[in-house]
């Protein structure tokens, strides 16, 4: 239960990562409101719809959403590799209205935020039988 | 009950991140210095990494207003404060935009020389060297004066990149519009010059004469 509220979670988190990237190409609408609050809202919302419908995020369908989100901070800033280290931590660091922290701090809660979170996801995996050694009933599921 | 754990231990983490980023001290430097009988203002700023990339508007904005994340350097200094010193060193403000003729007027007053160092720069860097116009055309700021707007509004703004009828000072290259509603220009910080997010450097600007 408590697995499914964090994966709601992450994968509110993500989509609102993406979200707010989109919103951000918008210059005139990014002048005026900090579009990235997207972000939290998306993350709430994420456990909202668990909490409420039932309805579970796959796994697959939170790895899409991160390896969109890696794309498009490719795509949108002209494939720089510096790219990954501003955009993510500006987003997130407005989002959340860290002010205070500097993008290379943010970039650290970032990482946290992912390695733990992939960790969780991954241990929760149910591998096929043929790829484990033994007799072990088991099966893809998710 | 192991995922209670690891959930915690994440959020625990945060936690403690932003328990010491809110210990964080400012900069030592005072929030305006008037040189009056050379004419010459200096102040703080920090730079903002978000528009070594992404494209804005806003040369510097004061922390406390209301665009004060959405500029190149965030402004440690007030705009009262700034247009006050302007006055002080003998700036004579343009006044000439208004909320109707913004997108059809170039902002005017006295010209003004600004200049950026930091902390192990190697000399002073102009506004046209940090700041990366895409059309390569000079940044030329005015004092454009217009502290009613700027008080009424609290936009923060110090300087605008293009005319602008609430900034205190902005650049006669463009008008109004030009960045975000005809995409004449796009401005972002020069990220081969600058140094990392959240650095202090100094403004110093000088009346031209």
């Amino acid at each position: 239960m408590g697995n499914e509220y964090f994966k709601s979670f992450f994968a509110g988190f993500i989509a609102g990562n993406i979200l707010a990237m989109i919103l951000n190409q918008w210059i005139y609408l990014e002048m005026r409101v900090n579009v990235n609050l997207v972000i939290p809202l998306s993350a709430i919302s994420g456990i909202a719809v668990y909490h409420f419908s039932r309805i579970k995020f796959k796994l697959k369908i939170i790895f899409a959403l991160e390896l969109i989100f890696g794309l498009l901070v490719c795509l949108l800033y002209n494939f720089s590799i510096e790219s990954y280290s501003i955009i993510p931590a500006s987003i997130l660091r407005e989002g959340f209205l860290l002010t205070s922290l500097s993008l290379g701090e943010v970039n650290v809660i970032i990482l946290l935020i992912f390695v733990i979170a992939n960790f969780v996801l991954l241990k929760n995996l149910k591998w096929p039988s043929h790829t484990l050694p033994g007799n072990i009933d088991n099966t893809m599921i998710e | 009950m192991k995922n209670k754990i690891r959930i915690s231990v994440l959020f625990g983490i945060i936690a403690l991140l932003l328990i010491a980023s809110c210990g964080k001290k400012g900069t030592d430097q005072p929030a305006i210095t008037i040189d009056k009988q050379n004419g010459i203002i200096t102040f703080p700023a920090e730079v903002n990494g978000k528009y070594l990339l992404t494209p804005t508007r806003h040369g510097v904005v004061f922390k406390g207003g209301k665009n004060g994340d959405k500029s190149i350097f965030i402004g440690l200094t007030d705009h009262k404060s700034f247009y006050d010193a302007l006055v002080a060193i003998g700036a004579k403000a343009g006044n000439n935009m208004t909320m109707e003729n913004k997108e059809t007027t170039n902002v005017q007053g006295d010209l003004l020389d600004v200049t950026v160092t930091w902390k192990g720069a190697p000399k002073s860097y102009t506004l046209d060297e940090v700041i990366n116009d895409s059309n390569k055309k000079p940044i030329v700021m005015h004092f454009g004066g217009n502290i009613e707007r700027a008080m009424s509004l609290n936009t923060g703004c110090l300087f605008c990149l293009d005319s602008c009828p609430v900034g205190i000072v902005s650049n006669s290259s463009y008008t109004f519009g030009a960045v975000e509603k005809r995409k004449e220009v796009a401005f972002t910080g020069n990220k081969d010059i600058l140094p990392a997010d959240k650095t202090v450097v100094t403004f110093t600007v000088k009346l031209k004469k």
